[in-house]
């Protein structure tokens, strides 16, 4: 082994190490309440419990780590049950025909992956995709500046998505002292399918009815809130499966019984 | 030397700051043989009403009927399991030893394994052909999506699709029953794959 060699593994060491440094970036989260969209004024607020929040969405650097340890979710081996044809695409191929992040993009929101594979990700840190409750939850907590916020929200709702992605954090964080949750990326939520209507279920018709008939401003909590309808539309569209070029996640931690089931072997 | 030392060094830090990122571990030693296309791919982690770990891949060599159902659940439930017994009832004998049938719990949080071993007695199923499992949310999210099923929770009850699904038994979704009725269907798919 030459010096050389000791100085890239050094090199790749830290560079790895800033990335587990950056995973360990985890916001902790009060229990509070908040009001789902389309829940009528007099509706039951939802509760959230207390949970831990990823400060910043995942890289694609941190992601890259996690797929050059769990091979099967490298975009070459990836089995198309758990993602579409376009899965990291924005990754370049080198000389080695195994894909990688560009150098610019490395600390940009990891976009273009599917539901699966966020939530592998999520399970290898010990954590989990958030609820779209929680997620919700957090990201209704404004700035300093409430106008601001909207007016930055629905603006980048009608923008088109960047050639490349910025890097996460640059914006202020809100007042849980989470980032980026508006203005950079779509995000997957643990259950997003929740919200799709079944066509089967008693409740469904009036939701529909919430939905497209004039009701749907008179039922909803806060006719303003346009950009959550704009996330439940999103949601309601996607598939597991799916990726999209502005769609990434974060990832969520709380201690549940249920997380690591204890089983007799 | 002094490099090498570095090098440790970083490692350890490493170490220390990476916290938990679990080893990826898996059933791949069962399922390295599976078609691309076979559901038991997902290394998701279930607990059954015996308290024993079970893994997707265990699952292969018999026929498989899943339903996705929960124990307090008053409404569509306690018929999708009768119409899983009716099935039951129809196959013959040699045709029953090479079925299995899976109930998956939407309601981890209150499915616990003694819960959904009470659930079978009460509705007559054996343990030889017949489990009941849970996992945790993210788990029965994505087994969930797999199937094709949508579920939510509204009050106490949870709005699931009513399905029954027919895996062969690599674990291949060779038939799905949506709704009531179709139970011929159902009979005929597993009829077919036991003839191959």
């Amino acid at each position: 082994m030459t010096h050389t060699d000791l100085r890239r593994i050094i090199a790749l060491l830290a560079a790895l190490c800033t990335g587990a440094l950056l995973a360990a970036e985890r916001v902790s989260i009060p229990a509070g309440e908040y009001r789902p969209l389309f829940a009528s004024a007099t509706a039951a607020k939802q509760q959230v419990a207390g949970f831990q929040l990823d400060r910043l969405p995942v890289s694609n650097q941190q992601f890259a780590t996690f797929v050059s340890k769990a091979v099967r979710w490298q975009p070459e081996r990836i089995n198309p049950l758990f993602a579409d044809e376009h899965y990291l695409q924005h990754w370049q191929k080198n000389a080695t025909t195994v894909a990688a992040p560009r150098p610019e993009e490395l600390q940009a929101p990891v976009t273009n992956v599917s539901w699966f594979a966020a939530k592998a990700y999520c399970q290898a840190q010990g954590g989990r995709l958030p609820t779209t409750a929680e997620w919700e939850y957090v990201a209704s907590a404004g700035s300093v500046d409430p106008q601001a916020d909207e007016k930055l929200i629905l603006g980048w709702y009608s923008a088109t998505t960047p050639a490349f992605m910025p890097a996460a954090g640059q914006r202020a964080a809100n007042a849980f002292g989470v980032h980026d949750l508006h203005g950079l990326i779509w995000e997957w939520t643990q259950d997003f399918s929740a919200s799709m209507t079944t066509g089967e279920s008693r409740g469904d018709s009036a939701l529909d009815n919430q939905f497209f008939c004039g009701s749907a401003a008179a039922g909803s909590a806060d006719p303003s809130q346009y950009a959550a309808f704009m996330r439940y539309a999103l949601r309601s569209s996607l598939q597991g499966r799916y990726t999209v070029a502005n769609l990434g996640f974060r990832c969520a931690y709380s201690p549940s019984s249920l997380n690591a089931i204890e089983t007799t072997p | 030397m002094k490099l090498r030392t570095l090098a440790l060094a970083s490692l350890l830090v490493c170490g220390i700051a990476s916290g938990a990122t679990a080893a990826t571990t898996s059933a791949a030693a069962s399922s390295g043989a599976l078609p691309t296309d076979s559901l038991y791919h997902s290394e998701t982690h279930w607990q059954d009403m015996n308290n024993q770990s079970v893994l997707l891949p265990t699952l292969q060599g018999k026929v498989q009927l899943v339903a996705f159902v929960y124990t307090h659940c008053v409404s569509m439930c306690p018929v999708i399991v009768a119409d899983l017994q009716r099935v039951e009832a129809m196959l013959t004998d040699t045709e029953r030893q090479q079925v299995h049938f899976t109930l998956i719990s939407l309601d981890p949080e209150r499915d616990l394994p003694e819960t959904m071993l009470a659930f079978m007695q009460t509705h007559k199923l054996d343990t030889e052909h017949w489990q009941f499992m849970r996992g945790n949310d993210d788990d029965t999210r994505e087994l969930a999506m797999l199937f094709n099923i949508r579920y939510r929770q509204e009050g106490e009850e949870i709005v699931h699709s009513n399905t029954i699904s027919v895996l062969d038994g690599s674990g291949r979704l060779i038939h799905q029953r949506l709704g009531a009725g179709g139970l011929d269907a159902v009979m005929t798919a597993i009829r077919q794959q036991l003839r191959h």
